[in-house]
Protein backbone atom coordinates (compact mmCIF):
# COMPACT_ATOMS: atom_id res chain seq x y z
CA UNK A 1 0.00 0.00 0.00
CA UNK A 2 1.44 3.10 -1.02
CA UNK A 3 2.85 5.84 1.90
CA UNK A 4 1.66 8.97 1.81
CA UNK A 5 4.71 11.91 1.50
CA UNK A 6 3.77 14.97 3.15
CA UNK A 7 3.12 16.63 0.21
CA UNK A 8 0.68 14.44 -0.66
CA UNK A 9 -0.69 14.06 3.31
CA UNK A 10 -1.11 17.59 2.79
CA UNK A 11 -2.86 17.60 -0.62
CA UNK A 12 -5.51 14.66 0.79
CA UNK A 13 -5.73 16.81 3.98
CA UNK A 14 -7.31 19.86 1.45
CA UNK A 15 -9.51 17.66 -0.24
CA UNK A 16 -10.77 15.97 3.10
CA UNK A 17 -11.00 19.38 4.50
CA UNK A 18 -14.91 20.79 3.18
CA UNK A 19 -16.41 17.28 3.87
CA UNK A 20 -14.31 16.27 7.34
CA UNK A 21 -17.03 15.09 10.17
CA UNK A 22 -17.78 17.08 12.36
CA UNK A 23 -16.23 15.10 15.40
CA UNK A 24 -13.75 15.79 18.79
CA UNK A 25 -10.29 15.71 16.68
CA UNK A 26 -8.54 15.87 20.08
CA UNK A 27 -9.06 12.57 21.13
CA UNK A 28 -7.64 10.84 18.58
CA UNK A 29 -8.41 7.39 20.61
CA UNK A 30 -11.86 7.60 20.30
CA UNK A 31 -12.30 7.99 16.96
CA UNK A 32 -13.92 5.03 15.15
CA UNK A 33 -12.44 4.71 11.88
CA UNK A 34 -15.36 3.38 10.02
CA UNK A 35 -17.77 5.63 11.87
CA UNK A 36 -15.10 8.03 10.65
CA UNK A 37 -15.24 7.24 6.74
CA UNK A 38 -19.05 6.29 6.58
CA UNK A 39 -19.62 10.25 7.76
CA UNK A 40 -17.41 11.10 5.20
CA UNK A 41 -18.96 9.26 2.52
CA UNK A 42 -21.89 10.70 3.49
CA UNK A 43 -20.67 13.98 3.16
CA UNK A 44 -19.10 13.92 0.27
CA UNK A 45 -22.29 12.33 -1.52
CA UNK A 46 -24.39 15.08 0.01
CA UNK A 47 -22.54 17.63 -1.30
CA UNK A 48 -22.32 16.57 -4.51
CA UNK A 49 -18.73 16.81 -5.48
CA UNK A 50 -17.81 13.92 -6.49
CA UNK A 51 -15.01 14.60 -8.55
CA UNK A 52 -13.41 14.84 -4.82
CA UNK A 53 -13.86 11.46 -3.87
CA UNK A 54 -12.11 10.12 -7.16
CA UNK A 55 -9.69 12.63 -6.19
CA UNK A 56 -9.35 11.68 -2.78
CA UNK A 57 -9.03 7.84 -3.63
CA UNK A 58 -6.01 8.57 -6.82
CA UNK A 59 -4.34 10.40 -4.19
CA UNK A 60 -4.91 7.96 -1.09
CA UNK A 61 -4.08 4.50 -2.86
CA UNK A 62 -1.88 5.77 -5.73
CA UNK A 63 -4.16 4.55 -8.35
CA UNK A 64 -4.48 6.28 -11.85
CA UNK A 65 -7.80 7.52 -12.70
CA UNK A 66 -7.72 4.52 -15.71
CA UNK A 67 -6.94 1.99 -12.84
CA UNK A 68 -9.77 3.05 -10.81
CA UNK A 69 -12.55 3.07 -13.47
CA UNK A 70 -11.89 -0.59 -13.70
CA UNK A 71 -12.67 -1.53 -10.53
CA UNK A 72 -15.66 -2.40 -9.10
CA UNK A 73 -16.94 0.02 -6.04
CA UNK A 74 -16.60 -2.03 -2.75
CA UNK A 75 -12.84 -2.77 -4.21
CA UNK A 76 -12.30 1.29 -4.29
CA UNK A 77 -13.95 1.50 -1.30
CA UNK A 78 -11.62 -1.17 0.39
CA UNK A 79 -8.73 -0.01 -0.96
CA UNK A 80 -9.21 3.85 -0.02
CA UNK A 81 -10.17 2.29 3.82
CA UNK A 82 -6.75 0.26 3.53
CA UNK A 83 -4.82 3.15 2.37
CA UNK A 84 -6.43 5.54 5.34
CA UNK A 85 -5.71 2.51 7.56
CA UNK A 86 -2.11 2.24 6.32
CA UNK A 87 -1.25 6.42 6.51
CA UNK A 88 -3.03 6.79 10.04
CA UNK A 89 -5.67 9.17 7.91
CA UNK A 90 -6.66 10.60 11.41
CA UNK A 91 -3.71 11.25 12.57
CA UNK A 92 -2.47 12.81 9.66
CA UNK A 93 -5.90 15.20 9.74
CA UNK A 94 -4.95 16.14 13.39
CA UNK A 95 -1.46 16.70 12.58
CA UNK A 96 -2.66 19.37 9.29
CA UNK A 97 -5.39 20.95 11.49
CA UNK A 98 -3.01 21.77 14.06
CA UNK A 99 -0.44 23.08 11.31
CA UNK A 100 -2.77 24.95 9.76
CA UNK A 101 -4.83 26.41 12.14
CA UNK A 102 -2.04 28.30 13.77
CA UNK A 103 -2.97 31.04 11.31
CA UNK A 104 -5.88 31.01 12.31
CA UNK A 105 -6.21 30.60 16.74
CA UNK A 106 -2.83 32.11 17.46
CA UNK B 1 12.05 33.59 34.82
CA UNK B 2 13.97 30.15 34.27
CA UNK B 3 14.49 28.11 31.13
CA UNK B 4 13.81 24.41 32.45
CA UNK B 5 13.23 23.10 29.21
CA UNK B 6 16.05 20.88 26.79
CA UNK B 7 18.56 23.06 24.95
CA UNK B 8 18.86 20.23 22.46
CA UNK B 9 17.07 17.44 21.14
CA UNK B 10 17.24 14.58 18.14
CA UNK B 11 15.43 14.13 15.53
CA UNK B 12 15.29 11.00 13.67
CA UNK B 13 14.59 11.17 9.53
CA UNK B 14 15.16 8.59 6.99
CA UNK B 15 17.25 6.23 9.91
CA UNK B 16 19.84 9.77 10.39
CA UNK B 17 19.80 11.21 13.86
CA UNK B 18 20.24 14.65 13.61
CA UNK B 19 21.09 16.42 17.13
CA UNK B 20 19.25 20.09 17.24
CA UNK B 21 19.95 22.99 19.67
CA UNK B 22 17.69 25.45 20.53
CA UNK B 23 18.49 28.19 17.80
CA UNK B 24 19.83 31.31 18.62
CA UNK B 25 18.18 34.65 17.28
CA UNK B 26 19.09 34.63 13.58
CA UNK B 27 18.13 31.31 12.66
CA UNK B 28 15.28 31.87 14.87
CA UNK B 29 14.36 34.57 12.68
CA UNK B 30 15.23 32.84 9.63
CA UNK B 31 12.71 29.56 10.98
CA UNK B 32 9.82 32.17 11.78
CA UNK B 33 9.88 33.55 8.03
CA UNK B 34 9.65 30.03 7.05
CA UNK B 35 6.51 29.28 9.62
CA UNK B 36 5.53 32.68 8.06
CA UNK B 37 5.49 31.53 4.73
CA UNK B 38 3.68 27.94 5.46
CA UNK B 39 1.12 30.15 7.11
CA UNK B 40 0.55 31.91 3.76
CA UNK B 41 0.34 28.81 1.66
CA UNK B 42 -1.95 26.94 4.26
CA UNK B 43 -4.24 30.30 3.90
CA UNK B 44 -4.54 29.80 0.28
CA UNK B 45 -4.87 25.57 0.97
CA UNK B 46 -1.94 25.33 -1.41
CA UNK B 47 -0.43 22.09 -0.11
CA UNK B 48 2.74 21.99 -2.52
CA UNK B 49 3.82 25.36 -0.92
CA UNK B 50 2.95 24.44 2.47
CA UNK B 51 4.69 21.18 2.22
CA UNK B 52 7.89 22.71 0.69
CA UNK B 53 7.89 24.91 3.50
CA UNK B 54 8.02 22.19 6.00
CA UNK B 55 10.58 20.85 4.46
CA UNK B 56 12.46 24.09 4.32
CA UNK B 57 11.62 24.59 7.83
CA UNK B 58 13.13 21.01 8.96
CA UNK B 59 16.01 21.74 6.47
CA UNK B 60 16.80 24.71 7.94
CA UNK B 61 16.72 23.87 11.45
CA UNK B 62 18.71 20.70 11.62
CA UNK B 63 21.04 22.45 8.68
CA UNK B 64 21.16 19.44 6.66
CA UNK B 65 19.26 18.35 3.31
CA UNK B 66 16.33 15.62 3.68
CA UNK B 67 14.55 13.28 1.47
CA UNK B 68 10.88 15.18 1.11
CA UNK B 69 9.45 11.64 0.10
CA UNK B 70 9.96 10.31 3.24
CA UNK B 71 6.53 9.05 4.95
CA UNK B 72 4.78 12.23 5.97
CA UNK B 73 4.51 10.73 9.49
CA UNK B 74 8.49 10.99 10.06
CA UNK B 75 8.45 14.76 8.91
CA UNK B 76 5.27 15.42 10.75
CA UNK B 77 6.89 14.52 14.13
CA UNK B 78 10.82 15.96 13.20
CA UNK B 79 8.26 19.21 12.11
CA UNK B 80 6.53 19.00 15.16
CA UNK B 81 9.67 18.36 17.78
CA UNK B 82 11.52 21.30 15.72
CA UNK B 83 8.57 23.52 16.27
CA UNK B 84 8.32 22.82 20.16
CA UNK B 85 12.24 23.62 20.24
CA UNK B 86 11.79 26.98 19.20
CA UNK B 87 8.28 28.08 21.24
CA UNK B 88 9.35 31.08 22.72
CA UNK B 89 9.20 31.11 27.27
CA UNK B 90 8.26 34.38 27.06
CA UNK B 91 4.70 35.70 25.54
CA UNK B 92 5.48 39.49 25.53
CA UNK B 93 2.99 42.11 24.19
CA UNK B 94 4.27 42.93 21.61
CA UNK B 95 4.26 39.14 19.86
CA UNK B 96 0.49 38.74 21.86
CA UNK B 97 -1.22 41.98 20.26
CA UNK B 98 0.80 42.51 17.12
CA UNK B 99 -1.11 41.93 14.00
CA UNK B 100 -1.36 38.63 12.39
CA UNK B 101 -1.31 39.95 9.22
CA UNK B 102 1.14 42.21 8.99
CA UNK B 103 0.97 45.07 5.86
CA UNK B 104 3.82 44.14 3.74
CA UNK B 105 5.88 46.96 2.79
CA UNK B 106 6.76 47.91 -0.70
CA UNK B 107 10.42 47.33 0.44
CA UNK B 108 9.96 43.64 1.77
CA UNK B 109 12.15 40.69 0.77
CA UNK B 110 12.71 37.44 2.09
CA UNK B 111 15.18 37.83 4.93
CA UNK B 112 14.09 41.06 5.94
CA UNK B 113 13.40 40.46 9.17
CA UNK B 114 17.01 39.80 10.49
CA UNK B 115 17.56 43.07 9.24
CA UNK B 116 15.88 44.95 10.58
CA UNK B 117 16.50 43.32 13.99
CA UNK B 118 19.93 43.55 13.91
CA UNK B 119 19.94 47.22 12.59
CA UNK B 120 17.82 48.13 15.46
CA UNK B 121 19.80 46.19 18.26
CA UNK B 122 23.19 47.70 16.63
CA UNK B 123 21.85 50.97 16.69
CA UNK B 124 20.22 51.19 20.36
CA UNK B 125 23.49 49.34 21.73
CA UNK B 126 26.22 49.44 19.42
CA UNK B 127 26.26 45.41 19.63
CA UNK B 128 28.29 43.63 16.11
CA UNK B 129 26.06 41.73 13.95
CA UNK B 130 27.36 38.71 15.05
CA UNK B 131 26.93 39.48 19.12
CA UNK B 132 23.08 40.10 18.22
CA UNK B 133 23.01 36.71 15.89
CA UNK B 134 23.92 34.77 19.02
CA UNK B 135 21.05 36.62 21.58
CA UNK B 136 18.53 33.95 22.82
CA UNK B 137 15.59 34.43 21.24
CA UNK B 138 13.49 35.54 24.18
CA UNK B 139 15.80 38.26 25.39
CA UNK B 140 16.31 39.87 21.89
CA UNK B 141 11.93 40.19 22.08
CA UNK B 142 11.87 41.51 25.46
CA UNK B 143 14.40 43.93 24.41
CA UNK B 144 13.48 45.11 21.26
CA UNK B 145 9.63 46.01 22.94
CA UNK B 146 11.89 47.78 25.51
CA UNK B 147 13.17 49.76 22.15
CA UNK B 148 9.73 50.22 21.13
CA UNK B 149 8.46 51.61 24.17
CA UNK B 150 11.01 53.65 25.01
CA UNK B 151 10.82 55.25 21.26
CA UNK B 152 6.52 55.57 21.60
CA UNK B 153 7.27 57.41 24.98
CA UNK B 154 10.14 59.57 23.63
CA UNK B 155 7.92 60.64 20.66
CA UNK B 156 5.18 61.35 23.42
CA UNK B 157 6.51 63.72 25.17
CA UNK B 158 8.21 65.53 22.00
CA UNK B 159 3.92 65.19 20.80
CA UNK B 160 3.05 67.03 23.61
CA UNK B 161 5.19 69.77 23.45
CA UNK B 162 3.99 70.37 20.07
CA UNK B 163 1.05 73.01 19.26
CA UNK B 164 -0.46 70.80 17.14
CA UNK B 165 -1.25 68.19 19.99
CA UNK B 166 -3.63 70.84 21.13
CA UNK B 167 -7.52 71.19 19.91
CA UNK B 168 -9.55 73.96 20.65
CA UNK B 169 -13.09 72.95 21.56
CA UNK B 170 -14.72 76.11 22.13
CA UNK B 171 -13.69 78.07 25.35
CA UNK B 172 -11.42 74.63 26.11
CA UNK B 173 -8.24 73.37 24.53
CA UNK B 174 -7.88 69.70 24.85
CA UNK B 175 -4.77 67.66 24.20
CA UNK B 176 -5.14 65.05 21.61
CA UNK B 177 -2.99 62.28 22.93
CA UNK B 178 -0.35 60.70 20.17
CA UNK B 179 -2.35 57.55 19.11
CA UNK B 180 -0.42 54.28 20.60
CA UNK B 181 0.51 51.06 18.55
CA UNK B 182 -2.21 48.76 18.59
CA UNK B 183 -0.13 46.26 21.12
CA UNK B 184 0.33 49.11 23.50
CA UNK B 185 -3.60 49.95 23.21
CA UNK B 186 -4.39 46.24 23.78
CA UNK B 187 -2.43 45.34 26.34
CA UNK B 188 -3.23 48.49 28.36
CA UNK B 189 -6.66 47.26 27.65
CA UNK B 190 -6.37 44.13 28.76
CA UNK B 191 -4.62 44.88 31.66
CA UNK B 192 -7.63 47.19 32.73
CA UNK B 193 -9.44 45.80 35.88
CA UNK B 194 -13.67 46.17 36.07
CA UNK B 195 -13.80 48.34 39.07
CA UNK B 196 -16.03 46.59 41.81
CA UNK B 197 -18.94 48.64 42.61
CA UNK B 198 -21.21 47.37 46.29
CA UNK B 199 -24.87 47.41 45.14
CA UNK B 200 -27.02 47.60 48.71
CA UNK B 201 -29.43 44.63 48.81
CA UNK B 202 -32.44 46.46 49.14
CA UNK B 203 -31.54 47.32 45.02
CA UNK B 204 -30.84 44.31 43.43
CA UNK B 205 -33.69 42.38 41.73
CA UNK B 206 -36.50 40.73 43.69
CA UNK B 207 -36.16 36.69 43.26
CA UNK B 208 -33.67 33.87 43.61
CA UNK B 209 -30.24 35.38 42.56
CA UNK B 210 -28.20 32.81 40.76
CA UNK B 211 -24.19 33.09 41.50
CA UNK B 212 -21.79 31.96 38.85
CA UNK B 213 -18.99 32.72 40.63
CA UNK B 214 -17.98 29.73 42.88
CA UNK B 215 -15.92 32.24 45.16
CA UNK B 216 -18.35 34.84 45.68
CA UNK B 217 -19.11 36.28 48.82
CA UNK B 218 -22.86 36.65 49.30
CA UNK B 219 -21.82 39.67 52.08
CA UNK B 220 -20.66 41.51 49.11
CA UNK B 221 -23.39 42.95 48.01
Amino acid sequence: MKILTIHEAIKLYFLLLPHLPEIDYNNVEDINLLEFFRELLDKIIKSGRHRDYLDIVMLATGKSFEEIQYLEGPDTLNLLISSFIENDVIRMIVFCRVITNAWRSG
Amino acid sequence: MTDTRPSEISVELGRLTYKVNRPRLKKYLCLAEIRERFVDAAKDHDAEAASSRIIEYIEAAIESSINANLPWQEIAEAYLRLLDLCELLIQPPLLMYSSRTPKKDAWDYDGRTWYMWSHLFARKYGWSLEYIAELVPDDAIALLQEIFIEDQLRQEWEWSLSEVSYKKEGDKVRHVPLPRPAWMSLAAASKKEVKKVKIRRDFIPVGNVIRLGANENPDDT
